[in-house]
């Protein structure tokens, strides 16, 4: 499937990361339409934006991104987490989710995205 | 083993003791007492005999005396002369009026009666009997009683007879009175419970040293009668019992009784046996008595040293005086060492244990032991402690002890236990739970110990443990996980800021030697930023020396650089962003702008605005003296990052390209420091 045009919401509280993150999304073909770098912002912005996919920072400046993930969930927008953490850091009810592991290079990335994008066209 | 014998008491021995020894004793009394009586028996039968033969020896000297008597009168030539009146006064004068003298021929006819004048004679002998025995016997006659012709009373004749050429021609008898035998009962001078009787041949009482009046001329009982000769027999006489003795006379078929009552002797009997008795009785008392006081001052130390003895084993205080009995008091020594020894040694015991529980209290573990088949744990007081509990919880079962783990962990550490007990694995276990306290506290616990079996059957006998409370260790434990997750989750995100680092770089530098450059600038502002969290044990960094390390590699000595602002802490996660993005500035000034000239000036000041749980602070960025400014004419990395990390920090910053030098305002917020 193509990933050209598709809308992704990042939760990411490392300023580089996020650039470098919303970079390689760009690359990737990706449209990224909000980003949010603590968690208030976050849910917020989860409440409101229309995407397609999203990729979540576990911790958020020491605070869990579970809030986020079961707003998204809620709203059926498929997402990725990322997180320094191994993935005993995964909120229990997110266990099944892809789980990027810092650092990680674009192609694991890409791999997950498409991964959780094909799953929720499936379900769909 | 052989069943033990009955045991009794030492008095009860003693007692045996005594009547062993006093039996043999009483029975010697009683056979003594026995023989005096038969000895007194003895001599009063012998006193009856001798009474007996002395009034048998009496009776016939007194016939002696009246054959004497008549023999001589026999020779009196008056009677061979037949001059009858001359015969009669000459016999009436020898006689001297003890008794009369009667001459009867051979025909029975009375020749010559003293008792009449002469010539008053009856005609015919008024005793033809003893005529008829005179004439059968030819000795002298002593008469059974018989009605005198002339007297009219009973007499009785002693008789002797007179020859003539070998012929009987006469019988001469002397004529006497019951009166002249009694005075020969009396002549025995006997007290007067003797009874003497004289009866004759027709069993008739002559005489009698009682009653004699009354049983004059009466039949003598049959009994008395019929008793042999010369022997002691007993029998009744005038209502009591005697002892009898019969005896007869040399010249008579008389025969004369003694007779002696036999309640002498009974009474004797009596008197020895109720002697024997009280004896018996008195001993037996003594003994029982005695035996009894002895037996008390023996068993009474005894008793003492038995109650020590049980006090030594109960290891209760006991006190012990000497006895008087050398056995008794080698066991009163013995149980004094004893006591001493065990004194000595629970000393060394206690001593031991108190050790053991300052140990205890000092380690903090508890100790419990659990009997299996008892199902009683008992746990000491430090194990108290951790449960919370009072001493009233010292024993409980096993389950009252699971009550107080953890309902979490309470049917895992169950099972395991039981595990344990079933057995298996040596016995040796470790466990971790957790407990609720009484407290309702949780804590931690390590619980080591031992299972100890029967050796045959293998069965679970005892559990020894100690309980150690491991919350702090656990916390600390927990504390060590939580810092090592960090630390992967620091390098990681510190590695993934290091990626991004040089994928930025590299996006915005073609020539290798200037990527590596700006790279290795980059990640030497990340490594100082670094530094600076560190000296503060990651907890944060001061403002001002966040910006002098940002500054640090570009400032040159005829730079004028100001940095100016009140202290203030930033979190480590900002103190990174800040970093870079002062990094950023500073690189675009060195390049562009105030650092870039020898005499450029860059002031940084900042001011801060207390908001109680953050703090507000507003930092000025402001270059002078540089060469002419030139407003970017696209967005590059570096203002992407001021925005993005101003985002980050919860502020915002403005960039303003005026013509003195580039001003940056940058306004975000901290949480207030704690320290």
């Amino acid at each position: 499937m193509s990933l050209a045009g598709m809308r992704v919401f990042i939760v990411e509280d490392e300023t580089m990361i996020l650039i470098v993150l919303e970079d390689s999304l760009a690359t990737m073909g990706f449209e990224v339409v909000a980003s949010a770098l603590e968690l208030d912002e976050a849910l917020a912005k989860a409440a409101q934006i229309t995407c397609d996919v999203a990729v979540l920072d576990i911790n958020i400046a020491g605070r869990s991104v579970e809030p986020v993930a079961n707003l998204l969930e809620s709203r059926g927008i498929p997402f990725v987490f990322a997180s320094g953490y191994g993935r005993a850091a995964l909120p229990v009810r997110h266990g099944g989710r892809p789980l990027l592991t810092k650092p990680y290079n674009a192609e694991a990335l890409r791999a997950a995205l498409l991964k959780v994008l094909a799953k929720s066209e499936a379900d769909a | 083993m052989a069943a033990p014998k009955r045991a009794h008491s030492a008095s009860v021995h003693l007692i045996y003791l005594a009547l062993i020894v006093a039996g043999p004793l009483l029975l010697l009394v009683g056979a003594l007492l026995w023989r005096s009586v038969a000895l007194e028996r003895g001599q009063l039968e012998r006193r009856v005999l001798q009474v007996l033969e002395a009034l048998v020896a009496d009776l016939d000297r007194d016939v002696d005396r009246r054959l004497t008597i008549l023999q001589t009168l026999a020779t009196s030539p008056s009677l061979a002369a037949e001059d009858w009146p001359a015969f009669h006064a000459q016999a009436r004068e020898g006689l001297q009026g003890k008794g009369y003298l009667v001459l009867v021929d051979a025909a029975g006819r009375q020749l010559v009666n003293t008792y009449l004048p002469y010539g008053a004679a009856p005609a015919l002998t008024g005793d033809p009997e003893t005529l008829r025995r005179v004439r059968e016997t030819g000795r002298p006659v002593v008469s059974d009683l018989f009605i005198s012709l002339a007297t009219r009373q009973p007499v009785y004749n002693v008789s002797i007879p007179v020859r003539r050429d070998g012929t009987l021609r006469y019988v001469v008898s002397i004529g006497l009175t019951p009166a002249d035998l009694h005075a020969i009962l009396e002549g025995q001078s006997l007290d007067p419970r003797w009874t003497l009787t004289i009866w004759d041949g027709n069993g008739r009482i002559l005489s009698r040293s009682r009653d004699q009046g009354r049983l004059l001329g009466t039949a003598v009982p049959g009994d008395l009668r019929a008793s042999p000769l010369g022997r002691i027999t007993r029998l009744a006489l005038d209502g009591e019992d005697n002892f009898v003795a019969v005896g007869q006379g040399e010249w008579s078929n008389w025969r004369a009784a003694v007779a002696f009552p036999a309640s002498l002797i009974d009474s004797q009997v009596q008197e020895s046996l109720l002697l024997w008795g009280l004896t018996i009785v008195l001993v037996a008392g003594l003994v029982v008595v005695f035996a009894w006081l002895f037996g008390r001052a023996l068993t009474s130390p005894l008793r003492a040293a038995t109650a020590a003895a049980g006090a030594l084993g109960r290891g209760e205080p006991f006190e012990l005086r000497e006895s008087r009995i050398v056995e008794v008091n080698a066991v009163i020594a013995a149980l004094l060492r004893a006591q001493r020894e065990v004194e000595q040694s629970s000393a060394a015991l206690r001593r031991s244990e108190e050790q053991l529980r300052t140990a205890a209290e000092a380690a903090e573990f508890g100790a419990h032991h659990y009997d299996v088949a008892a199902d009683r744990t008992e746990r000491s007081p430090q194990f108290l402690k951790i449960l919370g509990a009072t001493s009233g919880d010292q024993t409980a079962t096993f389950d009252a002890g699971m009550g107080y783990v953890h309902p979490d962990d309470r049917e895992a550490t169950r099972r395991r236990k039981q595990e344990i007990l079933a057995g298996g694995d040596g016995g040796r276990y470790q466990l971790e739970y957790r407990i609720r306290r009484t407290d309702g506290v949780v804590r931690w616990v390590l619980d080591r110990g031992q299972v100890m079996r029967d050796p045959s059957s293998g069965r679970a006998l005892q559990v020894v443990g100690v309980v150690l409370d491991i919350t702090d260790l656990k916390a600390a434990e927990q504390r060590h996980r939580l810092l090592l997750d960090e630390l992967n989750h620091r390098v990681k995100n510190t590695l993934a800021i290091v990626q991004a680092l040089a994928q930025q770089t590299l996006r915005n530098t073609a020539d290798p030697d200037a990527f590596a450059a700006a790279f290795e600038a980059r990640l030497g502002s990340l490594a100082r930023a670094h530094d600076l969290l560190t000296r503060d044990s990651w907890r944060g960094a001061p403002l001002g020396e966040v910006v002098s390390a940002a500054l640090a590699p570009f400032v040159a000595a005829d730079h004028r650089v100001s940095i100016a602002g009140p202290a203030v802490t930033i979190p480590p996660t900002a103190t990174v962003t800040l970093s870079l993005m002062l990094h950023e500035l500073a690189t675009n000034a060195a390049k562009y702008g105030a650092l870039a000239e020898s005499m450029g000036a860059l002031d940084i000041s900042w001011t801060i605005a207390d908001n109680g749980a953050t703090v507000e602070i507003h930092l000025c960025w402001l270059e002078r003296d540089g060469p002419a400014v030139v407003p970017p004419t696209r967005q590059g990395f570096g203002s992407r990052l001021l925005a993005t990390g101003a985002r980050q920090l919860g502020g915002q910053v403005e960039l303003t390209y005026e013509a003195t030098g580039l001003r940056c305002a940058l306004r975000f917020i901290v949480p207030t420091s704690s320290g």
